[in-house]
Order: C-alpha cells, then sequence, then structure tokens
C-alpha cells in the first residue's frame, strides 16, 4: 500500500471551509457573533470604566476632605476658627466619624471588562467611620453567582448563552445534511472514516468561531486597558481563550453526538435546542433553587430585627452619658484644644461606644451570617460541576474578577480596616486626646490587598481542566459511536 | 475479489439478504438482476460497510469489509444509483475533492478534465455548478470520480439509471474496458439485456436469496428473460 501524502483531515478541512463560504452560512454566522462579541465587550468597558470612575472620585474626595481637615486643624489650633463640636478636626470623635472622608475601595481587576458579574451588584467601596458594619456593609445583597440572566448582555454572556447557540446553528446537521443531501454515501464509499469526517467539520466549524470570540476582546483590551498587559495578566488570558475554546468544543461535541444518533436535521435542531435550555437555563435555575433548600439565605429581616435590639440596648447602656448637658453651648471655651486635651462632648463619646457596642453584640449573629454565605458559596463551587455553563460562568468571572469570590475578600479586608479604625480612635475618644496635624496625616490607611494570583489561577484551571474533559468524554464517544453507523 | 460469504442481513423482522453467498473474481463483470426490493442494493451497501451483516461475512481482496474497512474502500470505487454531489460546487471541483479523498493526493486540472471527458461530460459544463447539472450529468461526474480512484474493484448499483441510451452503451464499454484491465465489476441493474451484452456472469436474486448463477455466453438473451420472469413467478 502506498503512503499517503495528503492526510484526509486536512482535505476535510478545507472541503469544508470552502463549502461553508460558498454558503454564506459561516459568514453570516461569523457577522453575528463579531457584532454580540463586539457590543458585549462595549458593554464590559463600559462598566468597568464607570467603576474606575467611581474610585477615583471617592479618592478625590477623601484626598480634598484631607486637605480641608489639615487646613482647618491648624487654623482651629491657631483659634482662628469658631468652633462646631461635628465638624472639628481636633476632636477625636469627630475625625471617626464622616469628617475624615475615608473610603476602602478596590479597583477592577485588570480584566474587568470580559465579564460584568457581580460588579454591579456589589460596591467598590465603603465609606469608613465609626458606624456599626451592619449600617455601611449589609445593606447590598450577594447574588448567586449563577444567577446568569442577570440582564447584561456582556461578553460572558455572549460566551455562556450565545455562543452554543451559534455552534447549534453551525453543527446540528453535521452529518445528517450530508446524509439527506445524499453526499454521505459517495463519502463513506471512500477511504475516510466518519470520525475523521466529523472532526474535520468541528475544526472548520471551531476555528471560525474561536478566531472572532477569543482574539477580538484581547487585542481590544491590550489596545486600551495598559493594566492588561502584566505577565500574571498573559496567564489569566491564555487560560480565558482555553476556557472559551473548550467551552465551544463541549458544545461541538454534543452537536457530532446528536449527529451519531442518525436522525433528521430538524429533529437534531430540536434536540440541541431542549439540550440548551436544559443545560443553561433549566439546569441552573433549578439548582439556585435547591441552594435556596439546602443552605437557605440567611434571613435580613432577622439580621435588621437584631440589630435594632442592639441599637436599643447599646443606647440605654450609655442613656447617662446621652442626656448630659450640651455645656459647650453656654461655654465655647470648653470647646478649646489645651495641653494636647480636647473635650469630647460626651454624647459624641456615647455614640461612638454605642456602635462599637452594637457592633460586639451583633457579631456572633454577623459570624453565622457570612459562615452561610460562605457555605452557600461551597455548595456552589461544587455544583457547578453539573452545568457546563455554571462552570465557565464562575471560571469567566473569576478571570475578570467579578465574581463574589473577589468581592467577600473585599468585604472581609474592609471589616479589618474598619476595626483597625475604631482602634485607632478610641483611646484618643475616651482619653480626650486632640487630634494633631501629625496625626491626620497618620490615620490608618486603607490597602487593597489582591487575591493572591495562585488561588486565582488555580480555581481557573481546574475549570478549564474539568471543561476539556467534559468536552474530550462526549467527543471520544460521539467518535466511536460514528464508526458504528448505518448509512442509509 | 468480491466475496459473500452466507450473508445474512436482518432489518427487524425483515430478512432482506438471507444466507447470500457470491464470489467475483478479477476481470469479472457480475450482473446482479432482481425485482424491486429483492435486496441487490442491501448486498452492495454491505460491501462497502455501510450496514453490517447480521451473521456471515465480507471480503474485498481478501480483506474483511467489517473489520478493515478503510483498508478495503482504498480497493473500492463506487457509484450509486443517484450520484448527489455537492451543489455549490463545480463538477470539476467534485471531482477534484473526492479524488484527493479517494487516492490521497490533487490531481492537475488536466487530468480532471480528461477523467470528465472519458465519463462523457461536455467539456463546457465542467465548471458549471453541480447544482445545475442533469440526473445523468451528475451520473458521470460519479463515473469520472470511480475512474480517478483506479480501483481494483468496481461497486455499480444501477449505475446508468438517468443516463440517455448512448451514453449507457459508453459507459457499458467503459465497463468492458475497465474489466479487461483486470478490474473486478459487480454491478445492480433491471436491464437484461445490458446484462447480457456486458455481463460475464449473471446471478438473479428473489426476495433475499440468489436463486440463480449462470455464464453470459451460456445463455442467448430470449433464454434469459424467461429464465428470469419464471423466477419472478415461481
Ligand atoms: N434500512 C432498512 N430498514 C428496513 N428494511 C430495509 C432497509 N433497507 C432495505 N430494506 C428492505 O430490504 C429489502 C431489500 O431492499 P433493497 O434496497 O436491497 O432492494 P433492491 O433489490 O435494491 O431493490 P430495487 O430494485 O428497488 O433497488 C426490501 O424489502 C427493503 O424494504
Ligand atoms: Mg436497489
Amino acid at each position: 500500500m502506498q503512503p499517503r501524502p495528503l492526510p484526509t483531515l486536512s482535505l476535510i478541512v478545507l472541503h469544508e471551509a470552502r463549502i461553508l463560504v460558498r454558503d454564506r452560512t459561516l459568514l453570516l454566522v461569523c457577522c453575528v457573533l463579531a457584532l454580540m462579541v463586539g457590543y458585549g465587550l462595549f458593554v464590559g468597558l463600559a462598566q468597568a470604566t464607570l467603576r474606575d470612575r467611581m474610585v477615583a472620585q471617592v479618592l478625590k474626595h477623601e484626598q480634598e476632605t484631607q486637605t480641608a481637615n489639615s487646613g482647618m486643624l491648624q487654623s482651629v489650633l491657631a483659634g482662628q476658627t469658631a468652633l462646631i463640636p461635628f465638624s472639628n478636626p481636633a476632636n477625636p470623635a469627630a475625625m471617626a466619624g464622616t469628617l475624615s472622608g475615608r473610603y476602602a475601595t478596590m479597583l477592577n481587576a485588570p480584566l474587568a471588562a470580559l465579564a460584568i458579574g457581580q460588579s454591579d451588584m456589589m460596591p467598590n467601596y465603603y465609606r469608613i467611620t465609626y458606624l456599626s458594619k451592619v449600617q455601611f456593609m449589609y445593606d447590598t445583597e450577594i447574588e448567586n453567582p449563577w444567577n446568569l440572566l442577570s440582564g447584561h448582555f456582556d461578553l460572558a454572556f455572549v460566551i455562556v448563552f450565545v455562543l452554543p447557540l451559534l455552534v447549534t446553528t453551525l453543527g446540528y446537521n453535521l452529518l445528517s445534511a450530508e446524509r439527506e443531501h445524499g453526499t454521505l454515501r459517495l463519502l463513506c464509499s471512500q477511504p475516510l472514516s466518519i470520525a475523521t469526517l466529523m472532526t474535520g467539520k468541528v475544526v472548520v466549524r471551531m476555528l471560525a468561531l474561536l478566531a472572532i470570540v477569543i482574539p477580538v476582546p484581547l487585542v481590544v483590551l491590550l489596545l486600551i486597558r495598559p493594566e492588561a498587559r502584566g505577565a500574571e495578566q498573559l496567564v489569566l488570558m491564555l487560560l480565558w481563550s482555553a476556557l472559551v475554546a473548550a467551552y465551544t468544543l463541549f458544545w461541538f461535541a454534543v452537536a457530532a453526538l446528536v449527529n451519531t444518533v442518525g436522525l433528521s436535521s430538524s429533529t437534531n435542531a430540536l434536540i440541541m435546542v431542549a439540550l440548551w435550555t436544559i443545560l443553561v437555563l433549566i439546569l441552573p435555575v433549578t439548582m439556585n433553587l435547591a441552594v435556596g433548600l439546602v443552605s437557605p439565605a440567611p434571613s435580613r429581616t432577622e439580621l435588621a430585627n437584631r440589630t435594632r435590639v442592639a441599637t436599643a440596648e447599646s443606647l440605654r447602656e450609655y442613656e447617662d452619658l446621652y442626656s448630659a448637658d450640651y455645656r459647650y453651648a453656654s461655654d465655647p471655651e470648653a470647646l478649646l484644644v489645651k495641653n494636647e486635651r480636647i473635650e469630647v462632648p460626651s454624647r459624641m463619646r456615647a455614640f461612638f461606644l454605642a456602635k462599637q457596642k452594637v457592633d460586639e453584640r451583633i457579631e456572633p449573629l454577623l459570624k453565622r451570617f457570612d459562615q452561610q454565605l460562605l457555605q452557600q458559596q461551597k455548595l456552589v463551587d461544587r455544583l457547578s460541576l453539573l452545568s457546563p455553563a455554571i462552570l465557565i460562568n464562575e471560571a469567566l468571572t473569576s478571570i475578570a474578577g467579578t465574581d463574589s469570590h473577589r468581592f467577600l475578600a473585599f468585604k472581609d479586608q474592609t471589616e479589618a480596616f474598619h476595626q483597625e479604625w475604631r482602634q485607632y480612635f478610641s483611646p484618643r475618644i475616651l482619653e480626650s486626646r486632640a487630634m494633631t496635624i501629625r496625626d491626620l496625616s497618620s490615620l490608618p490607611r486603607w490597602h487593597w490587598i489582591e487575591m493572591p494570583a495562585s488561588e486565582i489561577s488555580w480555581s481557573i484551571w481546574w475549570r478549564v481542566i474539568l471543561m476539556l474533559a467534559l468536552a474530550s468524554v462526549l467527543g471520544s464517544l460521539a467518535l466511536a459511536r460514528s464508526s458504528r453507523l448505518s448509512i442509509e | 475479489m468480491l466475496d459473500a460469504i452466507e450473508v445474512t442481513k436482518q432489518f427487524g423482522a425483515k430478512r432482506a439478504l438471507d444466507n447470500v453467498s457470491l464470489s467475483v473474481l478479477p476481470g469479472e463483470i457480475y450482473c446482479l438482476l432482481g425485482a424491486n426490493g429483492a435486496g441487490k442494493t442491501t448486498l452492495v451497501n454491505l460491501f462497502l460497510n455501510f450496514l453490517q451483516p447480521t451473521s456471515g461475512s465480507l471480503q474485498i481482496g481478501k480483506l474483511d469489509v467489517v473489520r478493515q474497512p478503510l483498508e478495503t474502500k482504498r480497493l473500492l470505487a463506487y457509484i450509486p444509483e443517484q450520484v448527489t454531489l455537492y451543489g455549490v460546487l463545480s463538477g470539476l471541483e467534485n471531482l477534484a475533492f473526492f479524488s484527493s479523498i479517494a487516492i490521497g493526493e490533487h490531481l492537475p486540472r488536466q487530468r480532471l478534465l480528461e477523467l470528465l471527458e472519458a465519463a462523457g461530460l461536455p467539456r463546457q459544463a465542467a465548471d458549471d455548478r453541480v447544482a445545475t447539472y442533469s440526473k445523468g450529468m451528475r451520473q458521470k461526474v460519479g463515473i469520472a470520480i470511480a475512474l480517478a480512484k483506479n480501483a481494483k474493484a468496481l461497486l455499480l448499483d444501477e449505475p446508468t439509471s438517468g443516463l440517455d441510451p448512448s451514453a449507457a452503451n459508453e459507459f457499458s464499454e467503459l465497463l468492458v474496458k475497465a474489466s479487461n484491465d483486470g478490474v473486478t465489476v459487480l454491478t445492480t441493474t433491471h436491464d437484461l439485456f445490458h446484462a447480457k451484452q456486458t455481463g460475464t456472469r449473471i446471478g438473479i436474486m428473489k426476495q433475499g436469496r440468489l436463486v440463480e448463477e449462470l455464464r453470459s455466453e451460456e445463455v442467448s438473451h430470449a433464454d434469459l428473460e424467461a429464465l428470469y420472469l419464471q423466477h419472478m413467478k415461481s
């Protein structure tokens, strides 16, 4: 037998490409995909820009407040300014409150534009005061991570939802068209296995789709977001590409498998749409319900009630401080800084202490609350193995840094900072120490500590691997079945 | 070269082939006759591994069809009753594609045109899209594809269906020439006259069984017709 110089697979690939170009299906599908990818990316970029601006604004405000405060403090210390206790920067209780204009902020991850994820639900800054953390941190809802239909037409949506439909459009009649048209008989009378035929067909279609959906967003990001150019980001981009490719392969494998059953094209299309509905729409919703049942969301009503009770109790505890008279109203001298000391109005001190008490009282409940959220998250992570749509959505948002894990980390760090903030002021308020100029520049500073890259990429890696494994299992099944297909 | 050994093919309750044994030697043109539904196409499909036998086995050049499908198909060229091609491609492009798959190399345009000419396709039609072809023109491209393969065995399922009488005659001449070169031919047909003319051997099938085998030089045309009708009646 003479060696075969031209691999059959490449012949099939070239032939398929020509057929698809001639009958314009591919062109149409690619145009649709390009439009959607472009729009989805635009939406993601707009969101990222918006949030960049929010953080920039907040930081500007912080800066301005700081400058204003030190100017004010200088003038207060020089005795040039009439004094009102609540806006007196020398008063530690006032500085501990809203006067300082301190914020905890979290910047967008460099690839944020790839998926909106939780970023429109979760704050990317908190204003830090001595107020109870219940008041400023627990007023936002953490969405279940697979509330996929959150109404954003971002790139992740295009990939998770639209891409499988386009794969379906290109793949529902992978074999059935040849069979119905009659060309399958002539093809299969050649030394060509159906496995090779199907592989060639999938390769062309997949390359066409991936040639749009992968490079376009990455090139755009690299061009307009300089922070996306680091080595770490490059690895994430590679993972992202692998993920998208694996998900596309998964759906092509489904299409190939459906085609090996030997039904008509229209039946195949119906089956594909049904599978899409189940895997992308129904399964996530069902699993969402299941998680709600197995690990119910913590009750916000209970939290609100308990907070109210704790607040009332704490206020009662410092009742006598509250009822102290407004001495400074009749004796403004009392507000002056003397020997680096200042009289903190007892009402303000009471407020500071009461809020601290509220948090102490509510802490066990919050612990439970966070524990429940964490448990839910764990369950979500585990269940995400069941639906490829959830699996990829989780991984896409985690690459974009818009997943719930990152927001929870932000929340944790903010809590710690809040604690530090109070601890800084507590002795000053209790000992009536006035704020100095130096104090103003040495107030606790916020530093966002990014989640360790290794942790992120590991959680993405195994999802990529899982997706690839899933796709290969289905693909091999399809190829194995194809050898036993009878050709009518 | 083409051997069916005690082949039975069952479609559910329907037995399409019932213990058929048949052997075609190199250089022979074996014509399979039989009423509609007798099982002729089923037998051809089994040789192509389009279907797998319920029992028995099939061999092409001593290779088992089921176990070595790709190897046996290298030895084989096939022309179906209805040649269907890619409508968006021209006859020449279709030939170029199928022949490249068949022999693993791209034939030069000149060679492709020669093949189409040998199959009887008008030169000016070669670059037209196949969607505009008549049935007979497509059949001729099918013949050209088979010729390109230079196969050791030809499997033909009513290959002349749709060909006009002169084209059918030309095709018969091609077959005779091929068999003179040692090619093995198994063809199904309803045309007793052509079977007698071109066939070296004739088999008659009835309800899935091979009921008669004879050498065509042994019978006159009238004898063959009488024999055939007699089998059909009983
Ligand atoms: N896929 C199938 N499923 C069930 N029955 C089938 C199938 N293919 C063929 N048959 C049956 O097998 C028998 C033989 O069919 P076959 O196509 O081989 O006949 P044939 O001799 O080629 O007829 P014709 O002269 O009309 O071409 C018929 O009764 C047919 O109904
Ligand atoms: Mg038939």
